[in-house]
């Protein structure tokens, strides 16, 4: 699902939401690092672990393969902040390494593959409960709505940016994306189980006093950053028309302008009152 | 031809390359797409760059280009074809670059080069403690597949296995790694003096600068041409009363 540079023309939404995925991942990385960087060990670990997991591919049907994003697991060990900024890391990696995604439009793979993920996974988590049912619940809930929102977004950007078709890119995008989040989740969702047996810690290491001010304070941040930006980029969508569209716009308006101009000279000249000859 | 060896890895700081790869990236995804000899002038560069910094380009670069494919079909299959081919030469490009840059960039060299170009220390530091983590918990990975197959445990089940013990693995990890880093005293104290922009990379920069420039030269040139084109259509028209 990562987003290559120049497929899409950054027009004024595609924008928005770039620089919106940019701002959120600065309000996650102010919230995980706050404490100064020491917990980069913690976080880089775990990223290296969701980029070795998405190596362990799944046969799924006629030759497709589905692999794990790891942002649901990682979002169950880290929380969300550290969890999207261990993503960010992972994102930078493949775009500036492997060339897998590109960097202009890093902000729009963050929101598609880390932040999205990330919240829906921990909106579910405070939905179901920390239960060995309510964590399974999650794994699979969290990782489909996930999926769902990710894929919505990018069908969006492809739409307004790379002037896709809105039917086909929605229903491709977000059906085959929706069934991959499925299985993806029901991996997660039983190697939850695995794990609730094996270290039932690792699923409760995020402390509780920084999830609920990540979803309470940190929630109206969020939003608040979000709405900034994208109130901050509309206008340039009203006032700046492209190139063609003013050039249109004053060869449209000459014409009328000229056809104005030339009634004024005719109702001028007949109602302008004629000199007489001079008289010899 | 060793990495070692690389013309551009000698003659330039990790921080430069990267300032020109991502230059040159940003530079070419803001083409517009009406920019044809733009294009076909970042395409040549980028195909110069690329064999400057030879290396094991070939399967990155097709599978780059086959997910890019994939991206673009929807447009091909129902809107204007030329666009979406104008897409995909636009995308193409981009990823060459990126492509030829990220061969001359070691994977040690990149969370310094991140540090010297103003990244926020915490995300510099978890690149480079991933980058580090990253080849052993892929051995480790690497081994536990292959325990469970030759115990005969193939497909789904024996995938979904493996994530918990390599999650376990990670957390033990990652708790040796942040005691260690600690015992130490900071993290990266002093990462990225060694990658940061010296004066011997000023050639890099500027030949990317005047690239930049010629590529948007062209592009102005090229739009003003076609605003000219138009512009006489629509006076040649007639004007209906």
């Amino acid at each position: 699902m990562h987003l290559a540079d120049g497929i899409v023309t950054q027009t004024a939404p595609v924008l928005a939401l770039n620089v919106a995925g940019l701002a959120l991942t600065g309000v996650a990385y102010h919230r995980a690092f706050r404490r100064g960087s020491e917990q980069a060990a913690w976080t880089g670990t775990l990223g290296a672990f969701a980029l070795a997991a998405q190596a362990l591919n799944v046969p799924v049907w006629l030759g497709t393969s589905a692999h794990v994003i790891g942002a649901g697991l990682l979002t169950l060990a880290l929380g969300p902040a550290r969890a999207i900024a261990a993503l960010c890391a992972v994102l930078l990696v493949q775009a500036l390494l492997l060339s897998d995604g590109g960097v202009t439009v890093l902000g729009i793979n963050l929101l598609t593959i880390a932040i999205l993920p990330a919240l829906s996974m921990h909106a579910c988590r405070r939905a179901f409960g920390q239960t060995l049912r309510g964590l399974t619940a999650c794994a699979f809930a969290g990782t489909v709505i996930g999926s769902l929102l990710g894929s919505s977004t990018l069908a969006f950007v492809l739409v307004e940016g790379g002037q896709a078709p809105p039917g086909l890119t929605y229903g491709l995008l977000v059906g085959v994306q929706t069934a991959a989040g499925a299985v993806e989740g029901a991996l997660t969702a039983v190697a939850v189980r695995l794990l609730h047996g094996r270290a039932p810690g690792i699923l409760t290491l995020t402390p509780a006093p920084l999830a609920a001010q990540s979803g309470q304070r940190g929630g109206w941040k969020v939003f608040a950053v979000a709405a900034l930006a994208v109130g901050a980029l509309v206008p340039f969508a009203s006032s700046a028309p492209d190139a063609l569209e003013r050039l249109v716009g004053e060869e449209r308006a000459e014409p009328a302008a000229r056809s104005r101009a030339a009634l004024a000279e005719e109702s001028l000249g007949a109602t302008e009152p004629q000199t007489p000859p001079d008289r010899p | 031809m060793t990495r070692a060896s690389s013309w551009l890895e000698r003659r330039s700081s990790p921080a430069a390359r990267l300032l020109s790869c991502l230059t040159l990236v940003t530079a070419t995804a803001l083409l517009p797409l009406e920019a044809h000899a733009s294009l076909a002038l970042a395409a040549l560069f980028a195909a110069v760059f690329c064999f400057v910094t030879r290396g094991g380009h070939a399967r990155r670069l097709l599978f780059a280009y086959g997910a890019v494919l994939v991206t673009v079909t929807p447009i091909a299959l129902a809107g204007p074809l030329d666009g979406a081919l104008l897409r995909v030469a636009r995308a193409a490009v981009c990823i060459t670059f990126a492509v030829a840059f990220a061969a001359s960039l070691p994977r040690s060299e990149l969370g310094s080069a991140l540090i010297a170009l103003g990244t926020p220390r915490g995300i510099a530091d978890t690149v480079s403690t991933l980058l580090r983590q990253l080849g052993e918990l892929a051995r480790v990975g690497d081994r536990l597949v292959l325990a469970r197959q030759l115990r005969r445990a193939t497909g789904v089940a024996s995938m979904v296995g493996v994530l918990p013990s390599l999650l376990l693995c990670s957390v033990r990890r990652a708790e040796r790694v942040e005691l260690a880093m600690n015992l130490r005293g900071s993290a990266s104290a002093g990462a990225g003096k060694g990658a940061r922009l010296r004066l011997h990379d000023a050639w890099l920069l500027g030949a990317v600068t005047l690239l930049v420039a010629s590529f948007y030269t062209l592009a102005g040139s090229a739009d003003s041409d076609t605003s000219d084109v138009l512009r006489a259509g629509l006076v040649s028209s007639p004007v209906r009363p």
